[in-house]
């Protein structure tokens, strides 16, 4: 059972190898195309990132990318001019970096917020207590 | 003593005109485009490059590959530069790659190579200077420059 997964593991990455284009034609265009692609995914997941777990996993995943294209980069130089390859990757890194922010800010103002919300909790519940032994005191009055 | 000014004067007008008349010639130039484009052709039949800003009628290009004029609309070319200024054109099931030489307000053959008897699959120019590479589905690279394929002949 086990051996037969393996197998299957190392065929399904053979398939991946494939239809990978970096890896099927070597095109200039492909690679260039691949790096846009990319880049446009991990952006629109920065973006959209909410979490510390999620920020993580984008963390090691712009590593990738980054170590991916490395060996492009005078190529990708000259093709996204007038960008480049280190100014996509940086611009990449900052968006990522003001996310973290962001994604911070929001949890300690959620962690505030949950604080406060206990607090006004507390707060009707002594109001309930104190308007309980009020109406008490009328009446004993 | 008049006579000598004339002809020094004269001396001086030819040597300016000759200066004028010669062509100025800047040398070492690198035309070549670092990644190919590529362009669909319009249902005006019509070709519009982005980055470089090229534009061209296709009609003559499909007449020529496959006797229709129409025969490109909708589909893609693939177009890239190579280091002298040549111009290399193919697509999908072209059998050649198209060399154009520019002209002014015109694209010109300079030269079809034949890279394929039953037509490419899915080509890709890349820059390899001094040669363009062409590559496709299931064939080796292929090297070309503007009047010949110097590596990987069928």
């Amino acid at each position: 059972m086990m051996s037969r997964l393996v197998l299957m593991s190392l065929a399904l990455s053979f398939v991946c190898c494939l239809l990978n284009p970096l890896h099927a034609q070597d095109s200039d265009f492909a690679v260039k195309r691949e790096f846009e692609d990319r880049a446009a995914v991990l952006k629109a997941r920065i973006d959209a990132a909410v979490s510390t777990l999620q920020l993580d996993s984008l963390k090691n995943d712009l590593d990738g990318f980054e170590i991916d294209f490395q060996k492009h980069s005078a190529f990708l130089d000259k093709a996204l001019y007038p960008e480049t390859f280190d100014s996509r990757v940086k611009a990449l890194r900052e968006l990522f970096e003001h996310t973290q922010e962001r994604v911070r800010t929001i949890q300690l103002q959620g962690s505030q917020i949950a604080e406060m919300e206990g607090t006004l909790q507390t707060l009707a519940y002594r109001l309930d207590t104190l308007s309980f032994q009020r109406d008490r005191l009328f009446r004993e009055f | 003593m008049v006579p000598t000014r004339l002809l020094h004067l004269q001396v001086a007008v030819l040597a300016l005109a000759l200066a004028a008349s010669s062509p100025l010639v800047l040398q070492n130039v690198n035309f070549g485009w670092p990644v190919e484009s590529v362009v669909t052709v319009s249902p005006a039949n019509t070709v519009e490059e982005g980055r470089y800003v090229l534009s061209f009628s296709a009609a003559p290009l499909a007449a020529a590959e496959f006797e229709d004029s129409t025969a490109l609309r909708g589909t893609s070319l693939h177009l890239i530069r190579n280091v002298e200024g040549y111009y290399f054109v193919t697509g999908p099931r072209f059998k050649h790659v198209y060399v154009f030489t520019p002209r002014a307000g015109a694209l010109t053959r300079y030269a079809s190579l034949e890279v394929s008897t039953t037509g490419l699959g899915d080509p890709a120019f890349n820059l390899r200077p001094p040669y363009v590479e062409l590559i496709d589905t299931g064939a080796a690279p292929r090297l070309l420059t503007s009047s010949d394929i110097v590596e990987g002949k069928k």
